[in-house]
């Protein structure tokens, strides 16, 4: 599992944001080591195909929000197309956690008031 | 061998030869392969045969390099159960996706047009040692359309208070948050600025499928079209009239996982549409009848779950799914047999710990009998 911490503005507004979007309702310290099948979109009984497709939907609202709401910018190298294509990847697998989730949106947007790594 | 795959061979050899170091398995270095004295002296010979074309097929190779980057082969000998018969040969695995994304500045809306092939096989350089003799190649074009989910962009100093204010959040308990005072402001701003998503996909795939020598062959097709849509503002008139959510929307207030009576707009069901291309070679049932020939098929699958509300130790989720499958000018024999058509309900509801218990009715078509939907009752994590 990634890092997970409060303190990393893209781990607090990832968790935020999927409570937003109705996926989960834990609080941010028991979100973490969630995993995406834990989130509500995820159905069981549901194919490959109709999960990939609301992971599509999900992926492209958390870009939407990352970029409207929070006013996050991307980092150099990363671009929308990208950042929409991991998210949907990660969505897709029941497997990773919440903190995988957030470390890609980590890697891909910068949000207010983050220093650039060089 | 003929002269045509003969070239192809080499070709693909030479680029394979490229793409992976000196050191590794591949045709200059059998002897790294871990296969048998006679595999190897089979490689050997081919290596012998192709010798001469080499050069043509290396500028042929660099040429497509780009192009066969995602390509993988694995040499190997082909041994049969009763050993009279063994060869040598490969498998390649070969995709290549070229996505072109629409993303308007500044906006919510996205489109992405995508088209791909993907090639795979087995191939043996004496067909007849060949235990599956199975080549296909496929092209799929896609298209994805999705508008709204976020209507406006928020200002700058309004989402420097939303960040601040959710690093607070962050550091509140679980029981604590959904009635904290901030959380509430914080979700009132950013709801005021949420819409709803309408996501559309749709694909549709073409392959030929043959053996290694094309004596056998026929074309395969496939589409399926995927509608989503979510009404993130739970003020909006098409969360309200979310029906499906209504009763969880009550459990949930019952149960204090909301703090008022709210249907989500995020808990539309997804819904699913494809048609195919069904061979039931293996239906023994259709055989019987007479009609094991390959078929077309509509199918559909939609898709709901939502928060059905909360216990001491955890989240309780109710799920709901509908599959539903018609076969497309089935003869009289199928439908007399019923086996034109076919559908399954399932409702589950899933408890803390993966515990859950389901209601299931209807049957899926044979070729989708192991699906998961018949392995439901109770499951326990350790």
């Amino acid at each position: 599992m990634a890092e997970w911490s409060k303190n990393n503005r893209a781990h607090a507004l990832t968790w935020f944001n999927l409570r937003v979007l109705d996926q989960l309702a834990t609080g941010f310290h028991n979100t973490g080591s969630l995993k995406v099948s834990d989130l509500t979109f995820w159905g069981a009984l549901s194919t490959n195909e109709l999960r990939s497709t609301q992971a599509q939907t999900i992926a492209i609202s958390l870009d939407n929000m990352f970029r409207m709401i929070n006013n996050a910018t991307f980092e150099d190298g990363a671009d929308r197309q990208t950042a929409i294509q991991q998210l949907h990847e990660a969505l897709s697998d029941g497997d990773t956690t919440i903190a995988d989730l957030a470390a890609i949106a980590d890697a891909n947007y910068r949000f207010l008031g983050e220093l650039t790594v060089e | 061998l003929n002269r045509r795959g003969l070239l192809l061979a080499t070709i693909l050899l030479a680029a394979a030869g490229d793409a992976q170091a000196q050191d590794q398995c591949g045709l200059l270095n059998p002897e790294r392969c871990g296969l048998t004295a006679e595999a190897r002296q089979g490689f050997r010979q081919i290596a012998d045969a192709v010798g001469a074309s080499a050069p043509i097929a290396r500028v042929a190779a660099a040429t497509v390099r780009n192009l066969i980057g995602d390509l993988n082969m694995t040499f190997k000998s082909f041994d049969t159960e009763d050993a009279l018969t063994n060869g040598v040969g490969f498998d390649y695995d070969w995709n290549k996706r070229f996505t072109r994304f629409v993303l308007p500045d500044n906006s919510a809306n996205v489109s992405a047009f995508s088209w791909g092939i993907d090639a795979s096989g087995n191939v043996a350089f004496d067909a007849s040692t060949n235990p599956r003799d199975f080549l296909q190649t496929a092209t799929t074009l896609g298209w994805m359309f999705s508008r709204g989910g976020v209507a406006r962009q928020l200002p700058v100093e309004t989402s420097q208070r939303i960040q601040d204010a959710v690093m607070i959040l962050a550091d509140v308990p679980d029981d604590s948050i959904a009635d904290h005072p901030l959380n509430q402001e914080v979700l009132r701003e950013i709801s005021q600025a949420l819409s709803t998503q309408f996501f559309i996909s749709l694909d549709a795939q073409v392959a030929y499928e043959s053996d290694q020598s094309f004596d056998q062959r026929q074309l395969v097709y496939g589409g399926r079209l995927g509608l989503d849509v979510k009404a993130w503002n739970p003020s909006s008139a098409l969360a309200k009239l979310n029906v499906l959510d209504w009763p969880f929307a009550l459990l949930r207030y019952m149960t204090a996982a909301d703090a008022t009576i709210r249907p989500r707009g995020s808990a539309l069901p997804t819904v699913l549409v494809s048609l195919d291309r069904v061979d039931p070679a293996e239906d023994s049932v259709r055989a019987r009848l007479n009609a094991a020939d390959a078929y077309p098929r509509v199918a559909l699958e939609a898709g709901f779950r939502t928060l059905a509300g909360r216990v001491a130790s955890g989240d309780l989720f109710a799920e709901a799914n509908v599959r539903y499958y018609q076969e497309l000018g089935a003869d009289d024999a199928v439908k007399q047999a019923g086996i034109d058509d076919f559908m399954v309900f399932v409702v589950a509801l899933t408890g803390p710990g993966g515990t859950y218990v389901s209601y299931s009715t209807g049957e899926l078509p044979f070729d989708r009998g192991s699906d998961k939907v018949y392995e439901l009752g109770f499951r326990y994590r350790f």
